[in-house]
Parts: C-alpha cells; sequence; structure tokens
C-alpha cells in the first residue's frame, strides 16, 4: 500500500545494496539520481549530494510527497531505500 | 475448474506489481499469479549480481515480497505451474496440472527464457544460463569448486558473470563471435573500452571466435574453439539473448512478433487481455516505435499501467527505461532504444580515449536512446529529454561536447 499515516523524516540509501538499478530515479527523479560509482544519492540543499542519511526537509525538492518516496523505495530491487518517520521508526523495507 | 477476476500469468516483478496495483483499486475482486517457477517475487536483476553470487548481500534479500503478502493481500499465487493454452473466446486458461481457470481479465506477463545453445557437448554438465533463481544456485555452487570458466556473448549478462567470475578467483575466457564487445548495439570505441577494462581485469578475450565442440566425459572439462585454440573448463556461463516463451499464447491466437503485441495501454488485440514486462512489444509513444525491451524498471511500470488498466482506468505506458551495470572499474547505462538503425543519426559524446564515452542516438530531431560508459550521472538528464521530445536539431555540437551541461537543452 501506497499510504502511510506516518510522515517521512529521514532517507538512507544503503550503498552496499544499490546496484544503480536506478528505478528510484525513475519515479522521483526530484530527489535520487546516480553518481559516477552507478549508486543512487540523493539531491540537497546546496547541492550537497550523498546517500544520507538525509532528513526530508534538507532535500532540494523539500516537498516531494510521501506516497512518491515511498513509491520509490519500494520500486527498489535490492530495497536499499529505507525511510523513517518522525519517531525514529524504520517505515520502510 | 477455478474462475477469478483477474488472471495474470507471471509471477515476476511485472505481474506481482500488476496484482498490487489491482489491489489497491480492486478490494474483493479475486486474483491469481500463475508462475512457472517455485518461489515467491524476488529480485531478478539481482541474480547477476556479483555481490549477490559471492554472498555480500545475505541470501536473504534476494525476497521482494514475505511469504504472507500473497494471503494478506487475497492473492493467490499458484507457484510451479506452466499455463499451456488459452482460450480468448471462454476466457479461459489451461495450465500444465490439467486444470482450467477462467477469467475475466488477463495479464500475460511471461517474461523470457534464455536462448539455448546448440552447440556440439553443449547437454554436458557444468553449462549454466542465468535467468531464474534456480539457475543462479546452481552457479553460486559451481563456482565454489571451479577454477577456469568460459562466458559464451556479450552483453550486461556476460560483463556482469565476468566480473562475478573474476572476483571469485576463477580463470575466464570469453567467446565472442562479433569483433568486438556488444557488436552492433555498440560502436567499436564503446566496445573497446568495456574489452580493456574486462583484460584488464584478467578475463582473456577471443574474438570472432565460436566454440566448435565442448569436450569432456559426462562433465565439460575443455573446449575447442573454431580456429583450433584449447580452454581448459569447469563451468561455463551462456548468454547468448532471451527469447519469449509464448507459442501457447500464439497458438491461442494472439498477435505476436518477436513479443506479445500491445498498443500504448499494453492490450493486445483480443479483449480483455493484457501484457507487460519483458514479453511486451508495445507502442512507444515517447519514441513513437513499436519497441519490446527487458530491463527490470520497464517490466515493474508496466505491471502497474496494465493493472490500472486491468481495473477499468486506460492509462498509457509512458516512460524511458535503462538499465545500467558497474564492474571491471567501469560503468555501463542504457537509455532509451539504443538499437542502431539507418534512421538514426549517432552523436559521439566525448573522446572514447578518455574512458568516458557516450553515444546519443537520434532519429528525426529527437533523442531516441542513448549508451554511457563512465557517464551514468548524465542518465536522468537524457532520459528527460527523451521523454520531453525536445527537438535537439541544430544542437548536435553541443550533444557531442564532453563538457557541455545536457541539462541546459531541456529549458530550451
Amino acid at each position: 500500500m501506497t499510504d502511510s499515516i506516518n510522515k517521512i523524516k529521514k532517507i538512507i540509501v544503503d550503498r552496499n545494496l544499490c546496484i544503480g538499478a536506478a528505478s528510484c530515479v525513475v519515479v522521483a527523479g526530484s530527489v535520487f539520481e546516480l553518481n559516477g560509482e552507478n549508486k543512487a544519492v540523493m539531491k540537497q540543499k546546496e547541492g550537497i549530494k550523498n546517500s544520507g542519511p538525509v532528513e526530508k526537509e534538507n532535500l532540494e525538492d523539500s516537498l516531494i510527497d510521501d506516497g512518491t518516496l515511498i513509491l520509490a523505495a519500494q520500486s527498489c530491487p535490492t530495497r536499499a531505500i529505507i525511510l523513517y518517520d518522525e519517531d525514529g521508526k524504520q517505515i520502510y523495507p | 475448474m477455478k474462475e477469478v477476476k483477474y488472471l495474470i500469468i507471471g509471477g515476476g516483478i511485472a505481474g506481482t506489481t500488476a496484482a498490487e496495483t489491482i489491489r489497491q483499486n480492486d478490494l474483493n475482486g479475486t486474483i491469481a499469479i500463475v508462475s512457472d517457477e517455485p518461489y515467491r517475487l524476488y529480485s531478478r536483476i539481482m541474480l547477476s549480481k556479483p555481490n549477490f553470487f559471492l554472498e555480500k548481500i545475505p541470501f536473504e534479500q534476494i525476497w521482494l515480497k514475505k511469504e504472507p503478502w500473497y494471503a494478506e493481500n487475497n492473492i493467490m499465487l499458484l507457484a510451479g505451474k506452466k499455463a499451456v493454452s488459452l482460450d480468448f473466446v471462454k476466457k479461459e486458461v489451461k495450465l500444465d496440472n490439467g486444470e482450467i481457470v477462467r477469467y475475466e481479465k488477463l495479464l500475460l506477463a511471461v517474461g523470457g527464457c534464455a536462448r539455448q545453445w546448440g552447440t556440439n557437448g553443449s547437454g554436458k554438465k557444468g553449462i549454466f544460463y542465468l535467468r531464474t533463481l534456480d539457475d543462479a544456485k546452481a552457479i553460486i555452487s559451481a563456482v565454489k569448486s571451479s577454477k577456469n570458466a568460459v562466458a559464451i556473448g556479450g552483453g550486461f549478462i556476460s560483463f556482469e558473470m565476468c566480473d562475478m567470475l573474476k572476483l571469485a578467483g576463477i580463470n575466464v575466457s570469453l567467446i565472442l563471435r562479433e569483433s568486438y564487445f556488444w557488436e552492433p548495439i555498440l560502436d567499436e570505441p564503446s566496445g573497446r573500452i568495456i574489452e580493456r577494462a574486462l583484460e584488464k581485469g584478467g578475463v582473456k578475450i577471443f574474438y570472432n571466435s565460436e566454440v566448435k565442440e565442448i569436450i569432456g566425459g559426462d562433465k565439460a572439462e575443455e573446449v575447442i574453439l573454431d580456429k583450433g585454440e584449447r580452454i581448459p573448463c569447469d563451468m561455463l556461463v551462456v548468454g547468448i539473448g532471451v527469447v519469449c516463451p509464448f507459442s501457447w499464447v500464439q497458438a491461442g491466437g494472439i498477435s505476436v512478433n518477436r513479443g506479445i503485441l500491445a498498443n500504448e495501454y499494453l492490450e493486445t488485440d483480443k479483449p480483455d487481455i493484457w501484457t507487460a514486462g519483458d514479453s511486451a512489444e508495445f507502442n512507444d509513444i515517447i519514441l513513437g516505435e513499436r519497441v519490446q525491451l527487458g530491463n527490470w524498471v520497464n517490466a515493474q511500470m508496466q505491471g502497474r499501467i496494465a493493472g490500472l488498466n486491468m481495473v477499468g482506468k486506460r492509462n498509457p505506458f509512458k516512460l524511458v527505461s535503462f538499465y545500467t551495470t558497474q564492474g571491471f572499474g567501469i560503468t555501463i547505462a542504457f537509455v532509451g532504444d539504443v538499437k542502431p538503425g539507418q534512421d538514426r543519426l549517432v552523436i559521439g559524446r566525448g573522446l572514447p580515449d578518455s574512458g568516458s564515452y557516450g553515444r546519443i542516438l537520434v532519429k528525426d530531431g529527437e533523442i531516441m536512446g542513448a549508451t554511457l560508459i563512465n557517464r551514468t550521472s548524465e542518465l536522468g538528464t537524457i532520459s528527460k529529454l527523451i521523454e520531453k521530445d525536445i527537438k535537439v536539431s541544430g544542437h548536435e555540437k553541443e550533444l557531442g561536447d564532453a563538457n557541455f551541461d545536457l541539462k541546459k537543452l531541456i529549458n530550451g
């Protein structure tokens, strides 16, 4: 289900799991892109790009809706995108 | 006889995503997935990744759905069963155990099978293909006791298998029928970059070569090439392409070509039957061509659109998809449609000698696709240029300039 009651606060890309399949780039291209090593990184304010942890409010596209972020995480074929809510609880996977 | 509202043939990412999407939009309609593999959904894309093979990633990470997910979502998984015939008038599919399933709406997400190799001796043990989890398990086990391996064919699977085998400490010989890696999808300079990386990584490449015979008793021990070279081997990994297992679909009267034919809504030419994933040869409205794409993102997103359309929406499938890989210190990405053709202008981006080289394929003034070596970071921007049908006529020079920021073309 793509609906979630709790809001997403923090996002991490597990670099060991990421294989650069880039499904997150397809679903949420305003947040994710691949870096030179073929790993997903998140685009943040002031041009910072890394695999996190990143607070959602510090994303370049901080207004992205949670549904899209969850869909991006769910689309990852290695479940490398980890989402946390405001209480620090892991929402996905 | 079973009766279901939604019948899905294929339990891979396309079929399972469709089932999940249907359930989100139709809480009560009965759904069944028929899968010819005895497993729940797993990450097929991970099968060829060295980290998985070498067990650096826990095996459990392969599963994308927990066991109870199917029951929790009231989705019937008929695993280990094959569909063998289709009657689109009666709306029935027959399975290999004789069971008949009647449907209201049918999705054909049958995927592909590894193309089989017909060389002398190719029936011996020690010859592996990679398509299913069982294939991968067999290779994982063989790797542990092998010293010499032979890889057949140039492409993503071969590239990744060579990487995995070298990381496992095995001697690897790669046999190419072509004169360079990935001919004719890539141009020669791109192929040579990949070959340099492979050779630097210790892979011995034989060009313009074919295996004449595989020697050994019950098990492969040595291969003889058509030019006479002999290569000892304990295992062979064959990656020579994919064929779609849909003769029963064709016999059922559905129009097929290389894949199952579909329009932009992923509808086949018969009522209430859709197709998605590797087996779909569909009308791509972004590219303006009929294409068949065998990649994860395409299969997943098509499953979603097919699912939505099966519950009564009518959304066209619109996506620029891609596949990327890395190994031997380089990254390779294919975006959009990369098949060469006389109607395409190919613009080289950067200099091959620099090791960072792209090719942008243009048709009628618009980008159709791109191949990128060590330029994966441009993948997102090129996807956007394709998706938005940006006219690039007159900008050929910029496209060819590796230092030109392609993002500038998006905003005109």
